[in-house]
This record gives structure tokens, C-alpha cells and sequence, in this order.
């Protein structure tokens, strides 16, 4: 749990299995606290982007799915750590 | 000391009862628990949305809450943002409720009007009979109602559903372009949809977009659920404070109503100090409860412990996300409303009765991680997705009627923890047929908004009282049984009683019912002073 990269998988497995998991409020709550900054904004608040972005989103959205496939095998295995 | 009448409550009805028997040349005590917020009204500067996200640093102490109160977590049925998280202060202590059933009550100052979502929906002719009010009284008194407060409409082919009779209106709300998009769609076929027996138009919205008294127009800076300096969009709490210039208008805050007991001449009228936990009594001629169908419920089945237990009426509700397509890319612009901005209306047999309404919004001053945590994947991801997607994102929020059942029932239980003694339990389960019916609706309702090119994303259904609609515990009846009202609002058993709330509301009709209990609270107390006070 102190590697970020595990962090990430774990995320992406309770976001599948137990959405509402004690790992994924704190994660959100962080991710409030950044909405709620001036200084990053910019990350949370829509822009314009041509349709032909969309591309490179479904190509991102692969890899989450990727990621959800990796973190359900993680957290399915120590299932019991992330609660 | 015997008050002419003694009003409970300053929301949506108590308010709307106090300014007509003030008006009408009557003697008024409002008693309220009137808690206020104290904290956050302040902090929220007169901007626009997108100009306090990039310039002010105290933004997070309103936005998520200085306890984080604003960072919802779990199915929450209801998410207050902290500017109006009083609204429900101190009810777990005082209103105590047991039961399966998503309840918000206020004890705040202006009551739940305080977080309505300014829509004003005219039942039709059908439900109002189907309700048990009589449409010849309420007709009227929409109209006077719509014109103190403004509402901002045009005539369309939603009118029909929400807005027939009214005849004194401002210039409707501008809607955003991704809404004005989907409504340019539905007009070009309107003909297609309505096939289906569905029509699309503007609610009456109790928002001014012309000044009004002391009240601006809206600033269209998307900030509605935060604050409203302008005071465009209509509160009960505005009511009351203009009352308070009234000699013939006293306010009493910082009580809680328990019960009442009738005498020859008067109601004593037994209250709680909230602060000290003292108990107090007032007398009245008149007693009228403006304290919302469970409120009523409460202080009625503990002043007639005969009573046996009372239906109740809620809106079932769902919420769909939907993916307006056309508008992937294309952020919304920086002067909106965050209010609802479009409707659609579903009259499943083309009769105006089990009438179902859509109200249509896009998302954007209620934070991104909201909707960023409901996405099954990992933060990161969902928050790129998000990011792309939430200026496309259109919610369809649906409500369903109602009817009485026998497994839709509140009723008073002992409780030791509670400083009253006692709390409401709520019981409530729709019939097969009824989730049959919504089901079926539902399905309509998203088929057609597919046709517009808005496909849903996922259908959420709300647990029961999420619409924070409730009525019909002391249904309208002729004769006297026990728990229920005359059609002039009094209390049966009683001479000295009336309820002006949505209590007395037979079934419950799809399409938002604030609008109809303030035309009601009117005609009530137009009736008491017609009677006169010691009649």
C-alpha cells in the first residue's frame, strides 16, 4: 500500500468490487481537496477538444481497463487488507 | 394571553399561511425552530462559478465543508452542500425516525424551501380532484401565489402539465447550450415524441429574471446551490423576514411544537425551548400546522393518542445520467443556472392523471469528484473520462405519482434516547405494480430522450423519500375519522386545527408538489379569514 503504483491497481480492483471502500474515501477526498484549489482548477474544469480527442480517450480508458482487470486479481486476492 | 392564530413553521407552507392572514388584516404568532446558518452564507462571494474556481483560496471551506461535510460518501440519497447542510441541523436529535425510508426534515429558518429546486408545477385539473384538492379554490390561488413570488415561464408544450391558468409570468430562464440543443432537437419532431406520449417544455421556476420588490434578477452565474445574493430564486425565509416589519406579525424562534390540546375557547399549544429543554404553552384561537407531512403527523398522533397509524405519500425517484452526444467537446458556458433547465412530462394513458416528470439538468458547480467517484474505475481514469464527458453529461431525474397502500405507513413509537420521548417510524413499500408501472415509464422516458441523441449511461434508482416529497398522512375525508382533514384544512376532532401542509393530499401527483401545498397554505388560510376568528 505505500507504492503508489499499488495504490493505483488496488483503486481501480475496490472501484469494481467495493466502491465505497475506507481506501477509495480517502482517495476522493484528496482528489476534493484538489478541486477545491485555485492553483489546480485547470485539471477539473472542462475545456474545448476536438472530436478526434476522443481517440486518444478510448485509447486511455484501455488502459483503465487493463488496470481494473489487474487491480480485481489484487484485491480479490488480499481482498480482507483494504477494509 | 389567547393569539388570534398561531402558525408552526416558517417553510414553504407556514410562510405562505402567515403572509395571507397577515394580508387578509389577522393577528399572527409564527412559532419556529428557525436555526440559521451561521457559518458559510458569508464566505461566498458575488461571482461567478468559474471565477471563484480560479481566484478564491477560502473556496474549499464552502465547496467541501470545513469537516468535510461536503465530500458525500456511501449511496447518499441526500447531498446537501454545507451552505445548506443547516437545514437538517439538530433534526436527529429532535425529530427522531426509525425505519428504511431516506427522510429530511428541517428545523431550520425557511425550512426545506431553502434547498427546493425553484420548480412550480400546476397540477392538472385530474389530479387535483384525484388529490382531494378542489381545483376551482387552487386555481385561483396559483395565480396569486405566482405573482408575489415571480415565476419565470413562457407557454409550450409542457404548459399543459405545469403551468395551465397562469397567466402573470417574467421572461423564461435562458437554458445552456447543451440543453437548448436537445430542445432544438425535440422541436424540430415534436410530433415523434409525442406519439409516445411525451411532450418536452419549461416548468414555471420561481426565479426571477426581471426585478422584483426588493429581489434582483438572476445572474446567471451558476452558483444556485452556494448562494444567491440576488435573491432571484424564491425562499419562504424572505416571506418571513418582510413579515417582520408587520406590527400585526410576531415571530417566536428557538421553539419546538409538541402537541396541542383543545379547550372550549382556544388551543393551548405545548412547545420545547430548544436552548434550555423548558417547556412552555401558548394559546390560540386558531392553530394551523405548517410543519410538513411528517411534522404534522408527529405533533397530530401525539395530541390524539386514539389516532391509529397514517399512510404516507412519497415520489419514487431515479436518476439517469445521459450522454447529450453532440455536445462532446464543447464545455458549457460560464453564465448559466445550475437549476433545472428543461422538462419533459410522460402521460402514460393521455388522461393527466399518473402524469410522470423529467426534469433535465447539466453538471458543473457541483464539483467534478462527485460525479468522478461513481465511475467503476481507478480515480486517475475516471477523472480523465469525466473530464471529457461531464460537459455532455445531461441528468434525467424522474419522478413517479403515488398512491396509498397498505404498506406505506408511519407511526409513533417510544423512544428513551429521544428528548421527546418518542419517534416517527416510516414503513413504506411500493406494490409490484407500481414498480411494474414506473419500470415501464422509465423505459419510455429514456427511449425517447435515446431518440434525441442522449443515451443514458446507467439508471439509479433513489432508496424511498429521496425526493424529500411528502404528503398524506392526514388525507382529505368527509365526516370526522380520526387522522384525517375536512377540505377547508381542519383537522378532524377538532374545531380549532387546521394543516395547511401537503398532509391532507390524497394521492400524490409525479410533478413536484411545492407549488400546489403554497396554493394550498393560501386557500386554507383565506378560509380562516372568510370564517373570521371566532367563528
Amino acid at each position: 500500500m505505500r507504492s503508489t503504483n499499488a495504490l493505483g491497481l488496488v483503486d481501480a480492483g475496490l472501484a469494481l468490487v467495493d466502491p465505497y471502500s475506507p481506501v477509495r474515501q480517502r482517495v476522493c477526498l484528496m482528489l476534493a481537496v484538489l478541486e477545491a484549489s485555485p492553483a489546480h482548477t485547470r485539471h477539473f474544469l472542462s475545456a474545448p477538444y476536438p472530436r478526434a480527442a476522443l481517440l486518444g480517450l478510448g485509447l486511455r480508458m484501455a488502459g483503465a481497463a487493463l488496470r481494473s482487470a489487474c487491480g480485481l486479481v489484487l484485491v480479490q486476492s488480499w481482498g480482507i487488507l483494504w477494509r | 394571553m389567547i393569539h388570534d392564530h398561531i402558525v408552526v413553521g416558517s417553510g414553504i407552507t407556514g410562510a405562505e399561511v402567515a403572509h395571507t392572514l397577515v394580508a387578509g388584516g389577522t393577528r399572527v404568532l409564527m412559532v419556529d425552530a428557525g436555526l440559521r446558518d451561521t457559518t458559510y452564507a458569508a464566505l461566498v462571494p458575488a461571482q461567478d462559478f468559474l471565477s471563484i474556481r480560479a481566484g478564491d483560496e477560502q473556496q474549499h471551506r464552502y465547496f467541501l465543508g470545513d469537516r468535510f461535510e461536503g465530500v458525500p460518501w456511501g449511496e447518499a440519497a441526500h447531498t446537501l452542500t454545507p451552505p445548506r447542510q443547516h437545514l437538517v441541523l439538530g433534526t436527529e436529535q429532535w425529530l427522531r425516525f426509525q425505519g428504511a425510508f431516506s427522510r429530511m426534515e428541517s428545523l431550520a429558518f425557511g425550512g426545506l424551501g431553502a434547498g427546493w429546486g425553484a420548480g412550480c408545477a400546476v397540477y392538472t385539473p385530474a389530479e387535483l380532484e384525484a388529490a382531494g384538492l378542489d381545483p376551482a379554490a387552487i386555481g385561483p390561488a396559483y395565480e396569486t401565489v405566482g405573482r408575489r413570488i415571480g415565476l419565470a415561464a413562457e407557454p409550450d408544450d409542457a404548459s399543459p402539465y405545469c403551468a395551465r391558468g397562469l397567466t402573470t409570468l417574467q421572461p423564461p430562464l435562458q437554458m445552456d447550450g447543451s440543453t437548448a440543443a436537445l430542445y432544438a432537437a425535440y422541436r424540430r419532431r415534436p410530433e415523434a415524441l409525442r406519439a409516445r406520449g411525451l411532450v418536452m417544455g419549461r416548468m414555471p421556476m420561481s426565479v426571477l429574471t426581471q426585478p422584483l420588490g426588493g429581489r434582483g434578477a438572476d445572474p446567471y452565474t451558476d452558483m444556485e446551490f452556494w448562494a444567491d445574493h440576488a435573491q432571484a430564486v424564491y425562499r419562504p425565509w424572505m416571506t418571513v423576514e418582510s413579515l417582520l416589519h408587520d406590527e400585526r406579525f410576531e415571530y417566536l424562534p428557538g421553539r419546538l411544537v409538541l402537541r396541542f390540546e383543545e379547550a372550549a375557547d382556544h388551543v393551548a399549544v405545548h412547545l420545547r425551548r430548544l436552548d434550555t429543554h423548558q417547556d412552555e404553552v401558548l394559546l390560540a384561537r386558531r392553530l394551523v400546522l405548517g410543519t410538513g407531512a411528517l411534522g404534522s403527523a408527529r405533533i397530530v398522533l401525539r395530541s390524539q393518542p386514539g389516532v391509529p397509524e397514517r399512510p404516507l405519500l412519497t415520489n419514487a425517484y431515479c436518476i439517469a445520467p445521459c450522454l447529450h452526444l453532440r455536445r462532446l467537446g464543447r464545455p458549457l458556458e460560464r453564465e448559466r443556472t445550475s437549476l433545472g433547465q428543461l422538462e419533459m412530462f410522460l402521460d402514460p394513458r393521455g388522461d393527466g392523471l399518473d402524469v410522470r416528470m423529467v426534469s433535465l439538468y447539466t453538471y458543473r458547480s457541483l464539483l467534478l469528484f462527485k460525479l468522478v467517484k461513481e465511475v467503476p474505475l481507478a480515480f486517475p481514469d475516471a477523472l480523465r473520462l469525466m473530464h471529457a464527458l461531464v460537459p455532455a453529461i445531461v441528468l434525467a431525474t424522474i419522478n413517479h405519482p403515488d398512491h396509498a397502500a397498505p404498506g406505506k405507513r408511519v407511526r409513533r413509537v417510544p423512544d428513551p434516547d429521544s428528548p421527546t420521548g418518542d419517534a416517527l417510524r416510516v414503513d413504506y413499500v411500493r406494490t409490484p405494480d407500481e414498480e411494474r408501472g414506473d419500470e415501464h415509464c422509465e423505459r419510455r422516458i429514456l427511449g425517447a430522450l435515446r431518440a434525441l441523441g442522449c443515451p443514458a449511461l446507467k439508471r439509479q434508482k433513489m432508496p424511498p423519500g429521496a425526493t424529500v416529497h411528502y404528503a398524506g398522512t392526514l388525507p382529505f375525508a368527509a365526516g370526522e375519522a380520526p387522522g384525517t382533514l375536512a377540505r377547508d384544512g381542519r383537522l378532524a376532532g377538532t374545531r380549532r386545527v387546521y394543516v395547511a401542509d401537503g398532509s391532507g393530499l390524497r394521492t400524490l401527483p409525479g410533478n413536484g408538489l411545492t407549488f400546489t401545498l403554497m396554493a394550498w397554505a393560501h386557500v386554507v388560510a383565506r378560509g380562516l379569514i372568510e370564517r373570521g376568528a371566532d367563528a
